[in-house]
Formats: C-alpha cells, structure tokens, sequence
C-alpha cells in the first residue's frame, strides 16, 4: 500500500500516533511528529512509497517536534531525535522537514555499514547506474533532479549504497533536496515536477525537496551495476565538456566521498576497487542542463552517437 | 641493499595489504594505518609483478634487481612499504 492512499488527516494520525513506517529502499522507517507541516510535505513527497505495517520490523525510530518550554511560542525551534537521542542542534521549527530528512540521511550514513556509502546522486538507465559523486555547491542535486525528469531512473540523490558482496548499488529513493537558484531552474527545466514549498534561511541558503518520479518509486526494489561515475562541476558559462578520468583518480575521489569506507577498511577497498574496474570516469563541466543531459545520453548510449 | 625487497612479497600477503593495479597507477591499501595512497605507473607496476611472484628468495632477488636499472622502481615501492610501516628496516 502506498502513502497516497492515505488522506493528509490519516497521516497526521500515524505520525502522532503508532508513527508513519516508510519502507525507503532497504531501510524501514518509523516517524513521529505532531507538526501538520510535516504531515502535508511527507504526504506530498513520499505519496509513491510503500508504507510499513505497523508491527513490521523497523530499522530507525525518529522523531522531529518542536522543543519544549517557552521555546513553542518563541522562536519556535524543532528537534529531530533518533529513538530519543538527538543527535543534532535545533533548527528553527518552519525547518522541520528539512531536519527530518537530512536526519534520515544521518541515521543511514552512520549506522547502515553493511553498505560502502558514497556522498553523491545516483540514476539509472537500462539496468546501468550512472554515480554523480560530489561534495555540496558542486551541482549534483541539480544535474540529478534534471536527469530524472528527463527519464533515468532516481536511485538517490545524496548517498550511493554500494552492497560489497554484489557490487550493486542499491536504491533509497527519496526526495531530491534543491538549494537557492536550482529551484527555479528546475520549475523552468520541469514544469510538472511537484516540489514542497522553498524552506528560507536554512544552513544551506533555502531548501526545496523534489519529489521522486513515479517509475523511480515503483521499481524502488532493483539496484543496479555501476557503469559510469561522472564529477560534475556546474561553472557559469562554461560550455559542456566531457573528460575522461584515469581510474586511479576516480579510486581515490570515492575515497574522499566515501562516508565510511575507513569503517569497512579492506572490504570497502575490494568493493570500489571492483567497482572502479567495470565503470568510465570523466569529469563533466556544464552549464547548461540541456546540453549536459545530450551529452550524458550521448556517452551512455541512451542516444545514438 | 638489504633483504627488504624479498620481504615484500611475503608482507604484501601478510601484512593484508590491498592494491590494485590500472594502466595509469596502482593504488594501495595500508591495513595498519587504514589509509589509502595512490602510486605512479612504474612502482605500481612492479609492485604488481612482486604480487604475481609472491616471496622470493632473497638471492633470487638480489640478482634480478639493478638499482641503477630499469627495476629501480622496486626501490621506490620498498620506500613506500617503509613508510606505511609494512615492512620493518632491516
């Protein structure tokens, strides 16, 4: 069953009360919150996932309210905790969503170690993952947003699960975090994109989350094999280049994207040096999504030459 | 020269140190330190042929190698397996 078929009232319900299991990939979660902002955003981007029974197994517990105290009526400020621990400072409480998914991502990175996990987007087209791994302020939220609303498959937009035993990289599917001025680029870019209203005055400027595509939600469950790991770099006025990157460097950038590849030591070395030995790295210079999106569909193979 | 470079193919397999080797570099996984370092294409390739040949006897060695040869890089790749504390100075 998915989300949308519940009413916003009935989520609201869930969330304040048995809590909101969302299966995202491989990992369950369970929500609580009593903020109605959250109920409708949640309602919003997640109304393609698949939801949780209540007494099925659940990976991460997390809560995001408001803080107690005069706090409620002044300067409201909200908490994310993870089964009651909270990890992280408040944020101002109209950033609630915001904190509950960069928490969300916080209890992956830190905890889902059965996984190599790399900072960067991943999409996918027939059964090949294309990996955009990349610190913030690169343009990979951008590019990847823009590259799923024109048909690759969203697998993540901020953490790469590669499985060490498979050498398959495995799908989160959640929403897409837009910063500043990519959020009016991508209404223009994709004018039927559904997006949660822009958070202001945010650590990273202001904040708009872009729901996944319904064919990315719908085939959540298939990981993909790796074949390309492209580093964007969006520059102004830039025209779109291409180049190719030597294995080795490509090695050593997942290394320095990596979230815990010192945590799996010599496994987690095995798995991305397998992984390096079947993809092509290049560097990707841009500054128009059209023409980058041409020629990443180009060098795929998703167009013909 | 000492018995440092007959000591390699041993403490490559050892030691559990990880490389893998590409056309234009090899890198190289230090299991004590949990770092990762990145080699040119001359140390990463004779790095690669000592992992094909496992320990060899140290004269054997010696005879192969030439410091002043083609096979200096062998010296550079002992200095690196120095440096990552997998092999003891001898």
């Amino acid at each position: 069953m998915q989300l949308r078929s519940l009413s916003k009232q009935q989520v609201y319900e869930q969330l304040k009360g048995p809590g909101l299991g969302l299966v995202t990939g491989p990992f369950v979660f369970r929500i609580f919150s009593s903020l109605g902002d959250v109920a409708t955003q949640l309602a919003t981007l997640y109304a393609d996932a698949e939801l949780a029974a209540t007494d099925s197994f659940t990976d991460f517990h997390v809560r995001v309210r408001l803080a107690k105290g005069l706090r409620r009526f002044y300067r409201p400020q909200s908490l994310f905790d993870l089964d009651g621990i909270v990890p992280f400072k408040p944020l101002p409480g109209k950033q609630a969503l915001a904190l509950l998914e960069w928490g969300m991502n916080w209890c992956i990175y830190s905890h889902a170690h059965n996984y190599l996990i790399i900072h960067g987007a991943v999409l996918e087209r027939n059964g090949e993952a294309l990996l955009l791994p990349a610190p913030s302020g690169s343009g990979k939220s951008t590019l990847c947003a823009a590259l799923m609303m024109r048909g690759w498959r969203l697998l993540s937009d901020e953490l790469i699960l590669l499985d060490p035993d498979t050498g398959l990289v495995h799908p989160l599917c959640r929403p897409v975090s837009l910063k500043n001025q990519s959020i009016d680029i991508l209404r223009h870019f994709a004018p039927d994109a559904v997006f949660t209203d822009p958070i202001p005055d945010t650590t990273k400027g202001t904040v708009a989350h872009l729901r996944p595509t319904l064919d990315s939600m719908q085939r959540v469950s298939i990981p993909a094999r790796p074949r390309w790991v492209v580093f964007p770099h969006y520059a102004a006025g830039s025209s779109t280049h291409l180049a190719p990157q030597a294995k080795a460097d490509v090695f050593m950038a997942l290394v320095d994207n990596a979230f815990n590849y010192s945590i799996l030591g010599a496994r987690g070395f095995d798995a991305l040096a397998s992984a390096v030995d079947h993809v092509d790295g290049f560097q990707a210079e841009y500054s128009s999504l059209d023409d980058v999106i041409a020629a990443l569909d180009k060098m795929t193979g998703v167009i013909s030459a | 020269m000492t018995v440092i470079e007959a000591e390699c193919g041993l403490a490559l397999a050892a030691y559990g140190v990880r490389w893998r080797a590409w056309d234009d570099a090899t890198v190289i996984y230090d299991p004590i330190s949990g770092d990762t370092h990145r080699i040119d294409k001359p140390s990463g390739a004779m790095l690669r042929a000592l992992s094909e040949q496992g320990a060899m006897e140290t004269a054997r060695l010696r005879a192969r190698v030439d410091p002043s040869g083609d096979e200096a890089h062998f010296l550079a790749v002992a200095g690196l397996l120095l440096d990552l504390d997998v092999l003891e100075q001898a």
